[in-house]
């Protein structure tokens, strides 16, 4: 479970370029696509039925507008696997990241596997939340 | 001399920027598991995310990744490359600028988009 092994080495490169690129999708798809102006072309909703209706929920009451932009989103699973996939990547990267530094920098052995393993943990425990929150995500039961 | 310093720089701001997203990962993924809640949570909590407080840390966030994301696709391309290690001077003004740049302008646009 050392993060000095190779193959650890390799994921966190592997996962750090990864999320270059998914996190720029990511922050640009929340922070300037989603909204109001997305509904004019029916470029992410593939497969959403009942997009037609989300907009005119939408359009029905404006302070909600950007919860039934996020429906929208949603209504294509490609957008949820896309969010797992993410959400992985980050939990893995960002622990990772704090086990290499415990390893690096707390030298007694009681202490590093206890750190170690109470980030490891941290890690699940968030991923869970995470991919849990992700995947419930469904308008229809409100 | 000059180039350890700035690699130095990098070295540290590589470990303060990570753990700050670490941090906000947490905290964003808690607010995700909040949103999902239906409609009502979920405007509650974009109400917060609206206050100065969150929409300042939005910008320097943005800055920590840019100079995180930046700094690592650096250090990958030293790693793997010869030609990445003979530059690696230019490199690093590469990194600092675009840093820079992503981390204004993007801060500027996510300031002004309401």
């Amino acid at each position: 479970m050392s993060s000095q092994g190779s193959k650890g080495w390799l994921l966190q490169r592997v996962s750090g370029a990864l999320l270059f690129v998914t996190l720029g999708a990511h922050f640009y798809i929340y922070h300037f696509y989603m909204g109001p102006g997305m509904w004019g072309f029916d470029s992410i909703g593939y497969g959403a039925n009942d997009l037609e209706t989300l907009r005119l929920m939408a359009e029905a009451d404006a302070t909600q507008a950007r919860y039934y932009a996020l429906a929208a989103l949603f209504a294509a699973p490609v957008w949820k696997v896309f969010d797992v996939l993410f959400i992985t990547l980050a939990c893995y990267h960002g622990f990772y990241g704090l086990v290499s530094n415990i390893e690096d920098y707390i030298t007694r052995d009681s202490w590093r596997s206890l750190l170690t393993w109470t980030v490891y943990l941290m890690a699940f425990l968030l991923w869970i939340i995470g991919v849990v929150a992700v995947i419930s995500f469904n308008p229809e039961l409100f | 001399m000059y180039r350890v310093s700035v690699e130095m720089l990098s070295w540290l701001l590589h470990k303060i920027t990570g753990f700050s997203i670490i941090g906000f990962l947490i905290f964003h993924i808690w607010g995700m598991a909040q949103m999902s809640q239906g409609p009502d949570a979920f405007n509650r909590v974009i109400e917060t995310y609206k206050t100065p407080l969150f929409r300042v840390g939005e910008v320097l966030l943005l800055a920590a990744i840019a100079f995180h994301g930046l700094n690592g696709m650096r250090l990958i391309l030293g790693e793997f490359t010869h030609w990445a290690m003979q530059k690696h001077k230019l490199l690093l003004i590469i990194t600092y600028a675009l840093a820079f740049v992503v981390a204004v302008v993007g801060g500027y646009l996510m300031w002004v988009a309401e």
